[in-house]
């Protein structure tokens, strides 16, 4: 349980810093000015709070390493969502006047 | 500096390639063990330590009474999960090396193949090589990889812009994005890796730095190998038979004096002799620092002749915990797990950095007059042999081990040779077939080796898929299912591959 | 003509440039560690174990350094001086 805690905050903290980040700015929903800080915060916080669910299943090294080796997969997770949520725009536009087209 | 990064990648890059491949199927050594040896059972560890001591040394006695040294390894934990006996014949020749099955304590008859732990051994012996200059090769590619990923992280102009960019489709820039990928996402565990390996071969590189110290005579490396790996209590036999020591109360000793720890290893010297010695040794592969008690005890007596604690000082310490963060023995499933993801990350690593290269190449020939030369063309046909042949060889070893008949003479060496021939086969191929169908038709024929192992398996033997699940046999289940996932992320590839041709 | 001539002294620039950082490193990652160790009055095996661990990250260093300089002359010049300084600290020390 602890563990899939730290996956899932490692997860969702590389997530936040991902979308605080300009490159990725424009797949949040409204441009808040504090947003992007606030998610830098709550995603650091988070990838913080992942060490100590480590800690309480095993000894210092082991968690320390966990912690560190969680990254990888959240990493790729990352990208991958990213690289599809950015997918080209002419192929959503397509789907979308597709979509138009039918009510017509 | 990014000439440094590129040289360093094309010179070492295939064999850091195959160092990456077998350390991590390494690193599951034991579990492949398991499987190329379906005829041990099922592992229950750990195992009570006197009684199982107590039959290994029965069958010691009974088959060899006469050795030179005895070793008894017991059943701990998932690294050693089996009781295991070896001794070193008097009248020369190989140790021999024996399972036992530790409820009964009667020999289990195994089929001789050198298994998992071949594949762990090549990744820093290789193959074929004497040993010198294995050594050396290795060190030095060693060296190679942590000049690449530092100046893989100064050259990396948009490091944490770039930190979660992926695009795909875009040709040279997608393979760009891959290799930066794989690298950053398993950046603490490359470093480790690679820091930690020069570690292993650092008494060889630098042996200056021992010469400072012990100086530069003959006789000075043995003297700093004896300060550091000091002889405890050894003696020369004396030729005298005496009876040997109740090995109870020595682990009982033992383990009163490591406050609870258990006894792993146990190595008897010259058996029956007056002057035997019993070495009690604990786990090493218990924590991150690779390092554990030794007691050597009088054989015929039982009294303690020689202590070696698991600490002895922070540079030994420093160095047992650099060993131990590479061999990643002290994990539980979910860091093991990690282990192997990353393992598998500096594969991609490497490969798509020599792939980004030669696509780097290929572009800038075609925009010369003169094209691609024959050398580089070629380059481009190998890494489909030195990327997806080396996989397959693995797998043929597999095949190998279910295939050949279990009396053959030699026949752990000539599953190594089958490994290797095939891969040599698969090199040929390549030469000879266009880039693009070459890659096709090896990522076919891995997803076939692999996806194949677990009916090659009910086949073969008795430990099918089905039986593991049922028996829950999670070791020989294990192996099966990731060789369908292996199998199955293949095939996937040469889809993608296919849809890709026009 | 003038396009080749710069292409050899480009090869001879980096020619330089690996032989100061990867010999002249080599050497460095041997001597330097050692000037380092030696005033911490370590037993000897364990001096050995300290200077060797630290070796790497020395020889890492030069070579990155070696091809950071602004020029293959600056690479040369501060690897000799690196070494002499070394060798000096550490013949000093011993």
């Amino acid at each position: 349980m602890m563990l899939a805690l730290a996956f899932a905050l490692t997860q969702l903290g590389l997530a936040a810093l991902a979308l605080a980040m300009d490159r990725h700015a424009g797949l949040l929903p409204r441009r808040y000015p504090l947003m992007r800080r606030a998610l830098r915060a709550l995603g650091a916080a988070a990838l913080a709070a992942a060490l100590p669910c480590t800690l309480a299943r095993m000894d210092f090294a082991p968690a320390l390493a966990t912690w560190l080796g969680l990254l990888a997969p959240a990493t790729l997770c990352t990208a991958a969502a990213l690289a599809w949520a950015q997918r080209p725009r002419h192929a959503r536009v397509r789907a979308r006047s597709a979509a138009g087209s039918a009510t017509h | 500096m990014g000439e440094v990064h590129t040289w360093a990648g094309v010179l070492f890059g295939w064999l850091l390639y195959f160092m990456f491949v077998t350390g991590t199927a390494g690193y599951l050594d034991t579990e492949i063990d398991r499987w190329m040896r379906p005829e041990l059972p099922v592992a229950q560890y750990p195992r009570p330590r006197a009684d199982a001591a107590g039959k290994a040394l029965d069958y010691l006695q009974a088959q060899a009474p006469a050795a030179l040294r005895w070793s008894i390894q017991l059943p701990v934990d998932r690294n050693e999960p089996y009781l295991r006996v070896g001794w070193l014949p008097r009248a020369g020749g190989a140790a021999q090396s024996v399972w036992l099955d530790a409820q009964t304590g009667a020999p289990i008859a195994v089929r001789d193949t050198a298994g998992g732990q071949l594949l762990y051994q090549m990744h820093w012996r290789l193959h074929y090589l004497p040993p010198l200059a294995a050594e050396w090769l290795v060190a030095v590619a060693s060296m190679a990889l942590l000049l690449a990923l530092l100046t893989g992280i100064v050259v990396h102009r948009r490091f944490f812009a770039d930190f979660f960019t992926l695009r795909l489709g875009k040709g040279q820039r997608s393979w760009l994005d891959a290799h930066n990928l794989a690298a950053v996402a398993s950046l603490p565990f490359q470093l480790m890796i690679s820091y930690s390996g020069l570690v292993f071969v650092m008494f060889s590189f630098m042996p200056l730095i021992a010469s400072a110290w012990y100086g530069a005579a003959p006789g000075a490396a043995r003297a700093f190998y004896a300060d550091l790996f000091a002889p405890m209590a050894a003696a020369a036999p004396s030729g005298q038979r005496a009876a040997s020591a109740d090995i109870a109360p020595l682990l009982a000793d033992a383990r009163q004096r490591w406050a609870g720890a258990e006894a792993a290893l146990l190595e008897i010297a010259h058996p029956g002799d007056a002057q035997a010695r019993v070495s009690v040794i604990g786990n090493f592969a218990a924590g991150a620092v690779r390092s554990a008690g030794i007691l050597v005890y009088d054989g015929a007596s039982g009294a303690l002749l020689a202590e070696r604690p698991a600490w002895q000082s922070a540079p030994r310490a420093a160095r047992d915990l650099l060993l131990g963060l590479h061999e990643g023995l002290f994990g539980a499933r979910l860091l093991r797990a990690l282990y192997v993801f990353s393992g598998l990350l500096g594969c991609a690593m490497i490969a798509t950095g020599m792939l980004l290269w030669s696509a780097k190449r290929r572009e800038r020939a075609q925009r010369s007059p003169a094209g691609l030369s024959r050398g580089q063309a070629l380059v481009e046909r190998l890494h489909v042999a030195a990327i997806l042949g080396l996989p397959i060889a693995i797998a043929a070893y597999f095949w190998a081990n279910r295939l050949l008949p279990p009396g053959m003479a030699q026949r752990a060496q000539w599953e190594l040779h089958l490994l290797f021939a095939v891969w040599l086969a698969l090199f040929v191929h390549a030469a000879l077939t266009p880039a693009r169908r070459a890659w096709r038709q090896q990522a076919r024929l891995a997803a076939l080796a692999f996806g194949a192992l677990p009916l090659l398996n009910a086949i073969a033997t008795d430990r099918h898929l089905v039986h593991s699940l049922r028996a829950g046999d999670w070791v020989m289940g294990g192996f099966d299912l990731s060789a369908l996932a292996l199998g199955l992320a293949f095939a996937l590839w040469a889809w993608r591959l296919q849809r890709r041709t026009p | 003509m003038p396009l080749r001539f710069a292409d050899a002294r480009r090869r001879r620039a980096t020619a330089a440039r690996l032989l100061a950082g990867g010999l002249g490193g080599y050497a460095l990652a041997q001597l330097l560690p050692v000037a380092l160790v030696v005033p911490w009055g370590l037993a000897r095996a364990d001096a050995v174990l300290v200077a060797m661990q630290l070796s790497f990250m020395v020889y890492a260093a030069a070579l990155m350094a070696a091809f950071a300089a602004r020029s293959a002359r600056r690479a040369c010049a501060g690897m000799a001086l690196a070494l002499l300084a070394s060798a000096a600290l550490a013949w000093a020390a011993l």
